[in-house]
């Protein structure tokens, strides 16, 4: 059959050539995501750019791009600067290209041009598509509503050991100048990239699965990176899970400048992860503080209540001296008084004054009535006795 | 003095009695003599029962000072 001679490949390849020659004959802008990226050894740069359907699953379409090493050497730092990263893969841009069709190798895009903006805005798209999402599902304000606990002590850290801030935020944390001590778990997960909504995810289920023990927060922190390196915070999936996770979620994502959907949906979002570390150390501070004023004031109460007590114990004690004072001094009088009886009734002393004393039977005479002439008496001096007799007995005529 | 110490309220009742006994010069000389002794000796110990006393409570003072 005549019409099925057909014709060659080569022909036909020409034909599509003329064809899209003729459709495209000027550079076009076109928007694409990257889904590989390669620099070979001659400095040009081959990319696989597609288009995906909405949720970002299905591919449909693909086309291959390249930037020749020339336009590469500027289009390179120029979209570096502006940007902070390099071409790499899921980033979605906007190239202005010179479709080419090859008969050996199809079709391909001759990238002359990038506009770095759009990358940007790319990123900033997303991120207002999820806050939305967030906010139509009622999700926004669900971590942002939870009770924040006074002293977070057993602490949740979802980070990597290797991103950025993990060392600082780690060092800050340990030694902080009160020398308070802190029960920290790391569950470690991606901190950039695509891999790491699905890594913190994960590592929120961990910590809520209970196997690693309670805790009193989560922490979810990586220091600064490129804002496409970050843009990963803004994904719907990770945000969802830590807007509906039952424990405070605290997060501390890139630099001053970063501010990402995870921050918004989080308890408490801080700058940095040194920022992080010092607001859970303030809070012990504060309430260190906050002790030590009560128990100032307690001392201070204690001391107002004791020197009050210690003055009206003072006079009590003013008083109990006086009263003893006044008792000893009568004892000693009491015992004076008997010393002196005892002096002046002691007949020994009158001797010692020239008085004498009389004896009659070892018995002392005090009256002439006790002696009759003839009996024997001693009479007494200070320097010795005389035996004597009585001669005669005279008695007063008036002493009875 | 007796073995067993007296206390300075029996030490004085005694002092008393021996104080008494030689106003009223009733007794022999030797027995004077010896109250007499034991009085002063009663003396000495009643002072210093009282001074120990004393020491005591300025202790006692001073600490809860």
């Amino acid at each position: 059959m005549s019409e099925k001679k057909g014709i060659s490949l080569l022909d036909l390849q020409k034909e599509l050539k003329n064809k899209i020659i003729q459709a495209f004959p000027r550079s076009i802008w076109v928007k694409a995501e990257v889904s590989s990226v390669t620099t070979n050894f001659s400095g040009h740069c081959y990319l696989d750019l597609v288009d995906k359907d909405a949720n970002g699953e299905k591919l449909e379409a693909k086309a291959r791009g390249i930037i020749w090493s020339r336009v590469w050497r500027t289009l390179r730092p120029y979209f570096h600067e502006t940007t902070g990263e390099d071409l790499k893969i899921g980033m979605k841009i906007l190239i202005k290209v010179q479709v080419n069709y090859s008969e050996l190798y199809g079709m391909s895009l001759i990238i002359n041009d990038i506009e770095p903006s759009f990358t940007i805005g790319e990123v900033e798209q997303n991120r207002l598509r999820t806050i939305k999402r967030l906010k139509d599902e009622g999700m926004f304000d669900m971590n942002t509503s939870i009770e924040l606990p006074a002293l977070p002590f057993k602490i949740a850290l979802i980070s990597s050991e290797t991103a950025a801030g993990y060392g600082d935020f780690i060092n800050h944390l340990d030694n902080n100048e009160y020398g308070f001590k802190f029960a920290t778990t790391l569950f470690p997960s991606p901190m950039q990239g695509d891999a790491t909504s699905e890594g913190v995810i994960r590592a929120l289920d961990a910590i809520n699965s209970g196997q690693y023990g309670e805790f009193d927060v989560v922490l979810l922190f990586r220091g600064g990176g490129s804002m496409t390196d970050l843009a990963c915070f803004d994904d719907y999936e990770m945000c969802t899970n830590i807007a509906q996770f039952p424990l405070p979620v605290f997060s501390a994502i890139g630099h001053e400048r970063d501010y990402h959907v995870c921050d918004m949906v989080a308890r408490v979002s801080v700058k940095t992860p040194t920022a992080l570390a010092d607001f859970i150390i303030d809070a012990y501070a504060q309430e260190d503080a906050r002790l030590d004023n009560l128990a100032n004031r307690l001392e201070m109460s204690l001391q107002n209540k004791f020197q009050r007590e210690r003055s009206e114990f003072d006079k009590i004690m003013i008083k109990l001296d006086h009263l003893f004072k006044e008792r000893m001094q009568k004892e000693y009088s009491r015992i004076s008084l008997l010393e002196q009886r005892l002096k002046s009734s002691n007949p020994l002393e009158l001797i010692k004054k020239g008085y004498s004393l009389v004896y009659s039977e070892n018995k002392k005479l005090d009256s002439v009535s006790q002696v009759e002439i003839g009996d024997p008496v001693k009479v007494l001096l200070s320097d010795g006795d005389i035996d004597c007799e009585v001669k005669r007995v005279n008695k007063k005529k008036n002493n009875g | 003095m007796d073995k067993k110490k007296k206390s300075y309220e029996e030490a004085m009742e005694e002092l008393e009695k021996f104080v008494t006994k030689v106003e009223e010069s009733e007794e022999s000389l030797k027995e004077m003599t010896e109250d007499i002794q034991k009085a002063v000796e009663l003396i000495k110990y009643c002072r210093e029962e009282l001074r120990k006393n004393e020491e005591n409570i300025h202790n006692i003072i001073t600490f809860v000072k």
